[in-house]
Formats: structure tokens, C-alpha cells, sequence
């Protein structure tokens, strides 16, 4: 359990976050009960590509780059989240997400990830990630994204 | 020394593997300890239904704890935690004479 102020200044981190903008200290405080800090040392593997789901996992600080086949597909940065996909629909990660900086993530099982998503904030955040993962598929030319979907989505 | 509680999320389609996540546990306890930071991974403990593992460490801190997961490649809740192995083995003795049968 933490000590008030602890868990202030774990309150005070979250605000700061472009996802949780403009959430309650109510809606931060559920935050912070539903998640716990992690901390991944520069080269580590949060997520692996065709590994079972790890969790969701949201940037409190770093940076993480996103290959897929090998290849570098993305950059992940503070206030952006990751793990979700797999979360929700139970295949297996689309991506590997490796840390590129020491990096401070908060993390929620399935469980937690179901909760955390009916948290004002965070339930606008991940629409406007699904929204932005679908516009990119029909970008890209590809059929619309259904359950089996392969793309990795992130939010800033 | 204290004991914690690690509390490793494992996907229900990963086929939960308890012994595995053990050994990675202890490994992990041990190379840390080898770097002069006592850790033991005491007890598994695995939840399918709940799709978690839970590992019972005994550690100088919690961050002991965290590191040598890290060490093992598992996230967790890392929480403080108290065992009563002693109490339970002495309730068990006390209830089975009466739930025997054979008295």
C-alpha cells in the first residue's frame, strides 16, 4: 500500500501524461491503483513478436523503437501505450517493442487493462489509437482491421 | 529478510508453464544474488483462472525483488508479504481427527 505522498507524486506523474489529460484526481487515483511502475534498462524486450501477451504498458519515460519481421516500423515515446492488441484479441504480440533509453512504464494485466479502459481519459486515448491504427490500414491500402488485426497502435 | 509477493501476469493462451516461470524466477534470484544482493524464490503458485503467477521471494527490499524479475525477463506487482506456513500446518492437524472419519 502506498503512503500518501507516494502516492501523490505517482498522481502528479500520471497527470503530466497526454493521455491522461484532463482526468480527475479520482480518474488518476484508479489509474494508479490498476497499474504498477516498471523500470527497463536501455536494450530490454518488453514485448516479443509472436509471444503471448505480456500486458499493456504505457510510457511514463523513455523511448522504444517497434520492429516487426526485423524490420523498424516505429517510435514509441513517453505518453504513448502499447500491448493492448494483443490484449484484446487474444492472438499473439504483433511487434516487438525493445527499449531504446532507460524507460518507466506503468503496466496492467488483462484484467486491469479492461478497468483502466473505462477511465475517462484513457477510454478516449485508446478509440483515438484504434481510430488512427484503422486510418493507417486503409492508408496503406489494406482491407479494414478486424479482430485478427496485426498492426501495433499507439497514441501520444 | 523479508518476503514478497511477485505477481506475474501469464497470458491463458500461453499455457501456463508454473514450473518454468519458477526456474526463470530463481535464476534470476540467483544471479543476483551472486552480485551480493541475497534474493530466493521461495514458492510458485499458479492461478489459471486469474492468469497469474504468483512468486513467494525472500529479499533484503522490494527493489531486490524487482531486479532479479527483471534479471528473468518477468513483469510483476512487486507487494510486501506475510506467510503463516507454521499456523496452517497447525490448523490442519487440528481439523483433520474430526473431518476423518475415523475417530
Amino acid at each position: 500500500v502506498k503512503k500518501p505522498a507516494e502516492r501523490a507524486r505517482a498522481i502528479d506523474r500520471l497527470r503530466s501524461l497526454p493521455p491522461l489529460r484532463g482526468a480527475t484526481d479520482k480518474e488518476l487515483g484508479r489509474v494508479d491503483r490498476l497499474t504498477y511502475e516498471a523500470e527497463i534498462s536501455p536494450g530490454g524486450v518488453v514485448t516479443k513478436e509472436g509471444e503471448s501477451a505480456r500486458g499493456f504498458f504505457l510510457i511514463v519515460s523513455g523511448r522504444a523503437i517497434v520492429t516487426v519481421a526485423g524490420l523498424e516500423r516505429d517510435a514509441l515515446e513517453r505518453g504513448m501505450f502499447f500491448g493492448e492488441t494483443a490484449l484484446l484479441d487474444g492472438a499473439p504480440e504483433p511487434a516487438t517493442v525493445t527499449a531504446l533509453t532507460p524507460m518507466r512504464l506503468r503496466v496492467a494485466n488483462r484484467r486491469e487493462f479492461a478497468q483502466l479502459s473505462q477511465v475517462r481519459p484513457m477510454a478516449r486515448a485508446l478509440l483515438e489509437a484504434l481510430a488512427a491504427q484503422e486510418r493507417r490500414s486503409f492508408d496503406d491500402g489494406a482491407s479494414r482491421p478486424n479482430a485478427q488485426s496485426t498492426e501495433i497502435s499507439h497514441s501520444r | 529478510v523479508a518476503k514478497f509477493l511477485l505477481e506475474v501476469y501469464v497470458a491463458a493462451v500461453a499455457g501456463a508453464d508454473a514450473e518454468g516461470l519458477a526456474r526463470r524466477a530463481r535464476a534470476g534470484a540467483d544471479g543476483l544474488s551472486a552480485a551480493g544482493r541475497p534474493v530466493r524464490c521461495l514458492q510458485s503458485i499458479l492461478v489459471a483462472a486469474e492468469e497469474t503467477c504468483f512468486l513467494l521471494f525472500e529479499a533484503g527490499a522490494a527493489e531486490d525483488v524487482r531486479e532479479a524479475a527483471a534479471r528473468a525477463d518477468l513483469f510483476g506487482r512487486v507487494s510486501d508479504a506475510v506467510t503463516d506456513h507454521a499456523g496452517c500446518a497447525a490448523g490442519v492437524s487440528e481439523t483433520r481427527p474430526s473431518g476423518s472419519g475415523k475417530s
